[in-house]
């Protein structure tokens, strides 16, 4: 689903992200971890077509991002780090907007923003204004329109900051329902519960390299991935 | 220590919004932030040169005609009455971003300061926004009245300097006042957005009419000044006592002082009893519930234009800012159609019957047009308005250039239709025909679209993403600025050459190599906005 192979980013002479290979295949839930500043955001930026990299690969389905950035973006959704939406609109506008751009039909959007706000318990609130919005309910929004489109490939930069525990939980079932229909989720995340809980694989990345990665068990052993992660960072 | 770190963070912030917020990072090689600061300045003291240009200008005229009545007080009085007028125009929105509707106001009153220093740093950024603008009235007036050579000059002087110092104190008072009202009115409307929209159109209109019977009000001034006078001693009495301080009458400065004390201190303690509940005040709006109805299916292009067009619509600051050509254009259209009669009898003495130069007056209305087109700005800033949201249009499936050719669809839309109503408004009165009625039409458009061109490319070189309210990214923007100044510089290359090659070539020649000159630059820009413009977009942040 979601092939990176030797992604090298600069930012003038500082190097974010350093040769760094990955593969998430379909219903593969990918937890991404490192500290702040270890290049995850620039990473996930990259594989979404929005920032330029000098070297390597990222290939979606097959289809090189560089190549063809709109045959990758048709078939993924990207939830940044910070929910900044389009302050001007309503929530439901907004679902609207990014409905018409995806070219979901009425009956179909209708469904599922019903479903989704539901969901979130957040339909009573979709004809709000964004700017009266909490950053809980932003985020939810986020999610939403994320899920709105049915994409194939979620990619996600710490989708669970900001959200109250019942909809952190319904992320977390929506997450597992995409993966299980043979979609692919790549997230970060600072919360190493979650991920160990949740994830089938894991990455964890340090300084723009990559140090470790493969299936749960692999990477933690008998032990937590906490122990694991603060132990490779210990390493340094 | 606490007070002069809140000093210096306002004072930085005060600094970051007018220089560096309107000006894009350098390279990474570290080129371009010295040139476009030094551009920045340039532009900003030419702004200053033409304020106090026009004010030196004002102040040239009532002075030696006063003075010769003996009423010199009312000089000062009438000059610290414009002073303070605009003093109030220029901050009375500030006062409501820096002061009552600051983003750190919540993190400051949560730290163990206390809230009268938050106040007094605040405050104190403010008195020096006032003190400039008090500044580009007075010193002119100061200079006009030296240049008079008066009686008692040196404690005159010394007394206006006193002035320039206290009266910015005077205005802030005032405008801490107003503002505060005009905070609390929005907040407990329900169509806040319209108000604001119509309360400064009303502005803009009134400002336009005064400035339109400039030379008839210095007229009436300078003819009844006697009754002028007593009108300012009993109604406005601080500015009676302003006007006989800057004579040199240290009584009156004494009195001016007290004046200004009494008034800052009063506002001061009102302000301090009540800062915390204006600073955490949330709009009195009612909140919408949903209802669920069938969604009207848009394609991409039509989601994307309605997205700009309804930014557009949604900000008071963003519409009145860029679109204020096309409201001119709609009232000036209805108000020549009405006064129509006084009109068409005042043409034929103003365009003469002359075969040599025919067209002149149709090329003279079309540069009428684009003027007022040039006051159209939706291209310019559109980029930078995107702000930290830029994620959700670089992230979707479309092609960056469709969403930058939303912008410039709007640009064309919000403005053609207005100017052609105004071009055809022009068209009847002048009786146009032929070839000239059709450039009358066309040039305006092409002038539009070139503008809407230069707008987005300015933006795409200078973007700024990085803002707390949209108001810095429309106002202090440097790609409004240099679009302006570009479109302008335009028109103005169009003047120079009316001016110079009329002898040589016709209206019709003039205008026709004006629009092919538009459309050869516009195809240029066409072209590096598909291309180059696109990719700058789609990596933007």
């Amino acid at each position: 689903m979601l092939n990176i192979q030797h992604l090298t980013k600069r930012y003038g002479n500082t190097v974010a992200v350093d040769d760094l290979s990955l593969r998430i295949l379909p219903g593969e839930l990918y937890g991404f971890i490192g500290h702040n500043g270890a290049g995850k955001t620039t990473t996930i930026k990259a594989c979404c077509g929005i920032l330029n990299f000098e070297e390597g690969e990222i290939t979606i389905n097959g289809i090189s991002v560089k190549d063809d950035p709109l045959a990758c973006k048709a078939q993924i959704a990207y939830l940044p780090d910070n929910p900044d939406l389009y302050e001007f609109m309503t929530g439901i506008r907004y679902l609207n907007f990014i409905a018409d751009i995806f070219g979901i039909p009425a009956d179909e959007r209708q469904k599922r923003i019903r479903n989704l706000g539901d969901r979130f318990d957040l339909t009573k609130d979709l004809a709000q204004p964004i700017s009266a919005y909490s950053h809980g309910m932003k985020q939810k929004l986020a999610i939403i329109s994320a899920f709105l489109h049915d994409p194939k490939l979620l990619i996600m930069d710490e989708p669970f900051v900001g959200l109250d525990p019942v909809s952190s939980h319904e992320l977390k079932v929506l997450m597992r329902e995409l993966c299980d229909k043979g979609g692919a989720i790549f997230f970060s995340t600072h919360v190493l519960e979650v991920a160990e809980k949740l994830c089938d694989k894991v990455a964890i990345i340090r300084g723009g390299k990559l140090i470790c990665s493969g299936t749960m068990e692999e990477v933690k052993g008998d032990g937590s991935l906490e122990d694991v992660f603060l132990e490779l960072e210990a390493d340094e | 220590m606490m007070l002069k770190a809140l000093l210096k963070k306002q004072f930085s912030e005060l600094l970051y919004g007018y220089m560096k917020r309107g000006i894009a990072k350098p390279d990474e090689k570290g080129n371009g932030n010295k040139g476009k600061l030094v551009l920045f300045a340039v532009l900003m003291l030419y702004v200053v040169g033409v304020f106090v240009v026009v004010f030196y200008k004002i102040m040239n005229e009532l002075c030696p005609t006063l003075c010769a009545f003996g009423l010199q007080w009312l000089y000062f009085s009438l000059a610290g009455m414009l002073a303070t007028a605009l003093a109030i125009i220029g901050s009375i929105f500030l006062v409501q971003y820096q002061l009552y509707e600051a983003k750190d106001n919540d993190l400051l009153l949560s730290m163990p300061i206390p809230t009268s220093y938050v106040m007094f740093a605040r405050l104190f950024t403010l008195y020096v926004q006032n003190f400039l603008f008090e500044a580009l009235v007075f010193v002119p007036a100061i200079v006009v009245y030296v240049q008079c050579g008066q009686a008692h000059m040196t404690a005159a002087v010394i007394n206006c300097v006193l002035l320039l110092l206290l009266m910015p104190l005077f205005s802030l008072a005032l405008t801490c006042v107003l503002g505060w009202l005009v905070a609390l009115l929005s907040s407990r409307m329900r169509h806040r957005n319209l108000a604001i929209v119509v309360f400064s159109l009303a502005f803009i209109g009134g400002y336009f009419y005064v400035y339109s019977q400039y030379s008839t009000f210095l007229k009436k001034i300078l003819e009844n000044s006697e009754i002028i006078g007593q009108k300012v001693k009993t109604l406005f009495y601080p500015f009676y006592e302003l006007g006989r301080a800057g004579t040199g009458r240290v009584d009156a400065l004494v009195f001016f002082t007290l004046i200004t004390a009494a008034v800052s201190v009063l506002v001061f303690l009102l302000l301090k009893a009540n800062f915390v509940k204006l600073a955490t005040a949330k709009p009195n709006e009612k909140k919408a519930v949903y209802k669920e109805k069938t969604a009207r299916v848009s394609s991409a292009d039509r989601a994307l234009l309605k997205r700009e067009a309804l930014h557009l619509a949604k900000s008071p600051v963003y519409l009145l800012n860029g679109a204020l050509g096309s409201m001119a254009m709609v009232l000036g259209s209805i108000a020549l159609f009405w006064k129509r009669n006084g009109l068409l009898s005042f043409l034929p003495a103003l365009f003469p019957e002359d075969p040599a130069y025919a067209g002149v007056a149709e090329l003279v209305v079309t540069l009428v047009v684009c003027f007022a087109c040039s006051m159209n700005a939706i291209t310019a800033p559109s980029i930078s308005l995107e702000g930290k949201s830029i994620w959700i249009a670089q992230s979707l499936p479309v092609p960056a250039e469709k969403v930058l050719w939303a912008k410039l669809r709007l640009h064309l839309l919000v403005s053609a239709p207005a100017a052609l109503l105004f071009a055809g408004v022009f068209a009847m009165l002048l009786d146009a025909t032929g070839k000239m009625l059709a450039l009358m039409f066309l040039t305006p458009v092409l002038f539009i679209l070139f503008s809407g061109l230069v707008g987005l490319t300015c933006n795409l070189k200078m973007p700024n993403l990085k803002w707390n309210n949209e108001a810095y990214a429309i106002k202090q923007g440097f790609s409004v600025l240099m679009t302006i100044l570009i479109v302008i510089g335009m028109l103005g290359l169009l003047i120079v050459a009316v001016r110079f090659l009329l002898d040589f070539l016709t209206a019709y020649d003039l205008l026709l190599i004006f629009d092919a000159v538009m459309v050869a630059v516009s195809l240029v820009l066409f072209q590096w906005i598909r291309t180059r413009g696109a990719k700058i977009f789609s990596t933007l942040s």
